[in-house]
This record gives C-alpha cells, structure tokens and sequence, in this order.
C-alpha cells in the first residue's frame, strides 16, 4: 500500500515537472510589445535594396521588406510574398502565387505589376543591382493575373527558387511608386518595402529606428513595436552595453570577445553555421603562382590549416580545403586532397626550380578590416618559412585592398588572405570566381570554369547536381583556382530573454517573429 | 583692439584655405576612391568609371578643388557619395555634439587643475603636492581611451550608475544627456586635466619669485589677494595658450573617444569619411576642424589682452 502511495506521489512529482519544465522551455505563448536593440559596428550608407554595400544594410533591410521567397530555418526556399510556386518540367518556366492584399509601407498594393517592375528596375545598368548577374537566365517575366507572376528562362535553372530565396537577400520587393515619386537621393533615404517594420528615422552614424507594421500581411507579427539599430564601433563598448542590458543583441561578434560572452549566464553566442570560406587565394596570372607546382606546394600541401584555426581563429573555426565551407549546399569534403605535408611541398618547388640559393619569394597582401587577417597572413608567413620560402605581409585598408581586387592595381599581387561572401549554393559562388566575373579573385581565364557552374544549374535532380558541384570543386582544387584555409565563423551575442530568434548567419536576419521574454 | 581681430580674421583665410588644399591633395594621394566602397564584389569597370564622372572623380585634381570652392562659397558643401546626404546637414547636427563634448571635458580640466595648481603652487614639495602631480602624470600618460575603458567596466559595467554609451540631446533631458556625457568627458579631460595642473603649479611659482609679488606682500596685502588677485592671473597666460593648443589635441582625443562611447559626433563623422574615402564628407570635416582650430587660436589672441593688460597698452601706443 505505500509502495503504492510512494510510487503514485513519484509519478506525480515527476509528471509535475515535466509539465512545469515544458512551460519553461517552451517559453509559453509569445508576448507583443518592446524594443529590442541590435549593435551594428559600422553604419550603413544608405537603403538601397539593390547597390547599398555591407551586410548591415542587408539584415536591416530584410525587416523592412520581403522577398519573393525566403529561406527556412534549413535554408530551403520558403513562401514569402508568394505563398506557393511551380516549376514547369522542363526547368524554364517559375510561376509564383502571391499572397492576398499585401500592401506597402506607403499604402500602395503589392502585386504582380510590382513584381514585374522590381525585376525590370533591378536588371536596369543604372539601378546598380549587386543581384542582376543572378537573373541573366531571365527572358520574360510575365503578369499573368493580380497574384500571379511568371518567370520564364532562356534555359533551365534548376536553382531559380535558390537564388530568389537567398542568393545575397533574395528577390526582394519595393514600392514602384515610391521610386516613381520620390526624388532618386531620397529614395535611397526611405526605404519603402512590405516588412513587418518600417523605417521611423535614420540618425546617421548614431542609430535607426523601425516600428511595427500594424498592417503586416502575416497576422499576428511582428511581436516586437521597435528595432532600433545602434551603431558602437569599440569591441569593448559592445561587450559592456550587452552585459549591463543597454542593448539587447550584437549583430556580428570578433572571435576574440566569444569567450568573454560565454562565461555570461544571461547571454548566448549564436554561431555554427559556416556559409563563409577564410581564403588564401593565389593570383594565377604571373610568376610565380602561374606554375601549378608553385601553387600545389604553397597553397595545398605547404599550408597548415589545424594550425591556422587552433592559433589564429582560436578553436573557433574548421578548418577548409574546398572552396565552399561546410553548410554551403552542395559542399563535399575535400580535406583529404590537401593534407599538410611540407616534403611534398618542398619537393615540388624544387621541381619548380625553387631551392635555397633561388629561394621563392611573394608577398601576401591583407586588409585590416578583421585582425584574423593579419594573424592568419602572419601565421602563413612563419609556415611558409619552413618550406624555405620567403615572404612579405603587407595589411592594406579595406579600399585600398580592393584597388588590388577590382581596380588599377588589378592582378597585380601574389596571395591575398580575406574572408568572402557567404553563400548559399556552391553555385552562388561563381560570381566571385568564374572567368570574366569582376571581382574573379585569382584572376584566371578558364572556361572551363564557366561551363562547369553552367552545368550544375542544368541539373535536374538533387543528385545530379551534388555530382556536378563536386565535378566543379574538384576542378577548382585541381587547378588550384581558390585555396581555402578555413571557414570564417559568424557569432552573434543575444541576451537570454530575446525569444525565437532563428540564427542563419550571415545569410538572413529576420526579427519578424522574435519576442522579449521580459 | 579692433584692428587686431580684423588682423588675425584675414589672416584665417588663406590658412583655412591651405588646410582644406592640403587635405584634398593627400586624400587623392591615398589608393582607392569611394566608388570601390559603392560597387563592392560586383565591381564593375565599366560601371565605376560612369560613376566617377558621375560624381566629378575623373576631373583633374586642381578642377575638382576648384568646384568643391566654388560651390562652398555658394553654402553647397556637396553631398556624401556613400549615403547622398547633404554634408552641411551631418556637421550642422554632429558639431553641437562635439562642442559639448569638449566643452564638458575642459571645464572639468579647469575645475580640477586651477585648485590643484594653485595649492600645488602654494605648497610646494608637500604630500599634496607630490600627490596631485602623480596624479596628473597619470592622466597625461594613460590614452583616452584605455582610461575610457576602466572607467565604463568601472561606473557602468561593475557599479551600474552610468551607461555605457549612446546620446542624449540637452534639449530631449538635461540629466540624462549628463549621465551620457561624463565618463566621456572625463576621459578626454583628465589628460588635459594633468597637463594644465603642472603647468599651473610651475608658472604660479614663477610668478610667485617676481618682485611686484614681493612689494604687495610688503604692503600688507592678504596671501589669498596676492595669489588670486596678483599672481594667478599672470600665471594663467601660459595656460591659456596651451588651452587653445589643446582645443586641437581635444578634437583628436574626441574621434577616439566618440566610438569607444558611441557618440554621434564629428569625430566618428570624419573618420567613417577617411576609411570609405568619401571626399566630400572629408572635406567637410576638415574644414569645420580647421575653423574651430583657428577660431579657438583667435580667441586665446583676443584673451590675452584681458590677461595681460601691456597687449592693450602696445595697441593704445601705436
């Protein structure tokens, strides 16, 4: 009989909080209202969906506005202003559904005719767009009723949801009219899109400031009145203002502040996703790097990438040889093509021509827009070494480094160690490594690259196309075209009562259904 | 007297002048332009050089100073190539912001560094003394912005009394602006502070040596007269030239100690303008610093003839 009582009260208890930890864990019901306050390190420079540099600009601009499609918490393609799509067969024809009644901030409908005009705004030369070289495909986009919208393609792209999803921010969608009626300077100013926030005031270099959308075709969201985005350049002032609650979430942490925030019970570092590649890229064009032996023993065999991520990205990297990091879709492993071995190294720029009276010599050239730059170039100079090369690091500012990638000084440099990026598809990647793309870091010509990415479009099915993206990265490390070193982690820093923030690093950063718990 | 301010005014023009010449030259000298910024990875060539002759960017050197003056002196101080805002407009609601900032910093210099100079000055080679001059070789030495640091893990991130960073206008709540200006204000000025102290302390006790000091003691005057009404206001000349210097070192100190607090003023302004190579937002910049580093100079000038009355005897005799 008590064993029974005993045994019943234990069930009880246990039930019980089961039941109680449920509630807590669950986090109940969500609850409307608050401010949330996101740090940025730098400001952006204007709003323009389609030519605003940086990433800041992006992840404000994705709360400000949709996009055609958006990406889940997988990084699939998910319904956004079209609430389903087709595909037609033969992989050329995309037929979207839009959602009903959706308006813009100004009042005015969203509809296929402004579907139509952002795609024809967007392929215009003068609009600029950092997104046209993915829409090329694009013969046709026709209005077929209000809420339905049809792409139709020169040849099959079998990526097309993809790239309307998440290739840089998706398709995203403005007001026509506001573009019709505001001057262009204050356009750019006011930005006017169908987001669960609108713009309420830029105070340039100090904050901006976004209130709910009462009118949000999602019913329900957002949760949260105001987003303010506050600008704090110092490290060490965007540490204290997120522990003393002054802010609520920072947006892009340094590698080396993650274990100062880590020890904080009240905070969580968000990280794990790697879409971005930490590169070491050759410039194939001239000596030395225009022999292959050079850039096998330099860049494959010659580079210790376990060193690179334990001392230079302090653990918190993966270490990387192929030329998408490893939550980019289509990313297959290549780690065991290049593993570190110094005597193959050694032996081939002997084969090369290269010993201790004609020792090879380079200069590695950085920015100093992230100090894992420099230290990894540093790091890279000291294993070089060891192979009897000798080497220069030279840490130029973000524009001037970029006179050496696109501008006069073109192709004229020997290694360059950046971070790119991130991307969504090893595809996505081509318009930063294909021949004739402007920013082809390694400054080949090879066609063949071109035709491989063609390819991997072209690809049907799932399976053919992870056969193609592998055709493609093998290629790429054959020739030594693009030389990972590692990924290039993103860790943003939330307080703990910021509730259903998903986290898709670099690629999206949606407020739309996050909620205070407090 | 009047003649004398026409004097030093005229003479700002061609200085100012050179400045801005100057900076617009070693700005161009620099690689890079802000097109690289505009396009980012989807540079263009084709795209970049219509956009340099867009924004005048291809037009020889001299040229394009020429315009950016002659539009100047029609009150055009063009637009920020990056954010297309007016530049008249960022530096008209960023300069309060500064202004405050330094003015703060060197009242809270010269409410510290008078009281400790003079009792420097009187007590010589005391604990006080020895005391206050470490102390001001503390703050001399340590940069703005390590001590800007150790004050917020202080005052806001260990006690809580004071946040962290951010702004508020005057005219939004007196209070609060205050709370968000005085750990700024006494990073940039506890340097200054130091600097003032010893130099306070040394002319004081030089002037001290001097015979009219003497003659008044002589004469029964009270010490507190001989020091504040006689000796101190000789002493302060020194001081107040290297105030003026330091309106200078302060607007230096300001950009540093703008981003560690996160204050919209014009030191983040000019420096987010150098990295992104915005010419027109450095341009603007500079001129406003080179004004407000002229007309602090002006003002000493005009000062000293309240300090040192010969000034006005030497005008009256020509």
């Amino acid at each position: 009989m008590k064993g029974r009582h005993g045994s019943g009260l234990y069930l009880f208890i246990v039930v019980g909080l089961c039941l109680w930890g449920a509630g807590h864990s669950l986090g109940a019901t969500p609850k409307h209202g608050g401010t949330l306050t996101v740090v940025h390190s730098v400001d952006i420079s204007n709003f323009d969906v389609q030519s605003a540099p940086g990433y800041e600009v992006i992840w404000i601009n994705q709360n400000i506005h949709n996009s055609l499609l958006t990406l889940d918490k997988d990084l699939n393609p998910a319904p956004d202003l079209a609430e389903k799509w087709e595909a037609s067969p033969d992989g050329l024809v995309y037929t979207f559904y839009l959602h009903e009644g959706v308006k813009f901030h100004d009042g005015t409908d969203m509809d296929a005719e402004a579907i139509k005009w952002n795609f024809e705004h967007m392929m215009d030369p003068k609009t600029r767009s950092a997104i046209r070289v993915f829409y090329t495909d694009v013969e046709a986009v026709e209005v077929v009723d209000r809420r339905t919208v049809r792409f139709v393609l020169q040849e099959p792209n079998y990526l097309f949801p993809l790239i309307v999803a998440g290739y840089r921010y998706g398709f995203v969608v403005s007001s026509p009219t506001a573009f019709q009626t505001l001057p262009e300077q204050e356009y750019r100013m006011k930005p006017v899109g169908t987001g669960p926030f609108k713009l309420l005031e830029w105070v340039p270099n100090d904050h901006i400031t976004l209130v709910r959308n009462e009118h949000y075709f999602k019913k329900g969201l957002p949760y949260l009145d105001k987003v303010v985005f506050k600008v704090l350049n110092d490290p060490m002032s965007q540490v204290a203002a997120l522990k003393t609650g002054e802010v609520d979430m920072l947006n892009s942490v340094s590698p080396e502040l993650v274990r100062v925030l880590q020890r904080d019970k009240n905070l969580s570092v968000l990280s794990g996703l790697e879409t971005t590649p930490m590169v070491a890229t050759l410039q194939v064009t001239r000596p030395p790097f225009d022999d292959l032996r050079v850039r096998k023993a330099i860049g494959c065999y010659g580079t210790n990438r376990q060193e690179i991520v334990e001392k230079a990205q302090l653990g918190l990297a993966k270490p990387l040889v192929s030329m998408a990091a490893v939550d980019v879709k289509g990313y297959v492993d290549l780690t065991a093509v290049c593993p570190y071995d110094p005597e193959k190294a050694r032996a081939l720029l002997k084969e090369a021509g290269y010993n201790e009276s004609n020792p090879l010599h380079f200069t590695i050239l950085t920015d100093n827009e992230k100090q894992v730059f420099s230290n990894i170039a540093t790091l890279l100079k000291e294993q070089y070494r060891k192979l009897g090369v000798e080497t220069k690091v030279e840490v130029q500012d973000k524009v001037t480094w970029m006179t050496y990638m696109v501008g006069k000084n073109r192709c004229q440099w020997d290694q360059s160690v950046e971070d790119l990026a991130s991307i969504l598809t090893v595809h996505h990647n081509s318009y930063v490594s294909q021949a004739g793309a402007p920013f082809n870091l390694s400054c080949h010509n090879d066609q063949q690259v071109n035709e491989l990415y063609r390819q991997i479009k072209l690809a049907p099915t799932e399976a053919e196309r992870q056969q193609r993206n592998e055709q493609l990265l093998r290629y790429m490390l054959e020739n030594m075209y693009w030389v990972s070193v590692s990924t290039s982690p993103h860790f943003k820093a939330v307080r703990n009562y910021v509730k259903d923030f998903v986290y898709q690093g670099e690629l999206r950063f949606s407020l739309e259904q996050v909620w205070r718990d407090k | 007297m009047r003649d004398y301010i026409i004097k030093k005014l005229l003479l700002l023009v061609p200085t100012v002048l050179a400045i801005t010449f100057l900076v617009f030259t070693m700005m161009r000298f620099i690689p890079g332009d802000p097109i690289f910024l505009l396009l980012g990875d989807m540079y263009d060539q084709r795209q970049a050089d219509e956009l340099r002759h867009e924004y005048g960017l291809d037009r020889p050197l001299l040229v394009q100073y020429v315009w950016w003056l002659a539009r100047l002196v029609q009150g055009d101080w063009g637009r920020s190539v990056l954010t297309y805002r007016p530049v008249f407009q960022d530096i008209v609601e960023r300069l309060p912001v500064s202004l405050e900032l330094i003015i703060l910093s060197m009242l809270l210099a010269l409410l510290i560094a008078i009281p400790a100079g003079v009792i420097s000055a009187t007590r010589p080679y005391t604990a006080f003394d020895y005391g206050a001059m470490t102390v001001a070789l503390l703050g001399i030495s340590m940069p703005d912005f390590f001590l800007g640091i150790l004050l917020f893990l202080l005052f806001s991130l260990t006690l809580g009394w004071l946040p962290v960073q951010g702004y508020v206008p005057l005219t939004t709540s007196v209070l609060e602006n205050l709370s968000h200006m005085i750990l700024p204000a006494v990073a940039l000025g506890l340097a200054r502070c130091g600097i003032l102290t010893r130099l306070i302390r040394a002319s004081l006790l030089e002037v001290m040596r001097l015979d009219y000091v003497t003659t008044a003691r002589a004469k029964g005057v009270l010490e507190f007269l001989v020091i504040n009404k006689h000796a101190l206001k000789n002493a302060l000349i020194p001081t107040i030239t290297v105030m003026g210097l330091q309106i200078g070192f302060l607007l230096g100190g300001a950009i540093v100690i703008e981003a560690v607090f996160g204050i919209p003023g014009l030191g983040t302004f000019g420096v987010q303008g150098i990295t992104k190579r915005d010419y027109q937002q450095v341009q603007g910049f500079i001129l406003i610093v080179a004004l407000m580093f002229v007309f602090s100079n002006l003002l000493v000038d005009i000062s000293y003839a309240y300090f040192d009355p010969r000034i006005r005897y030497e005008e009256k005799a020509k």
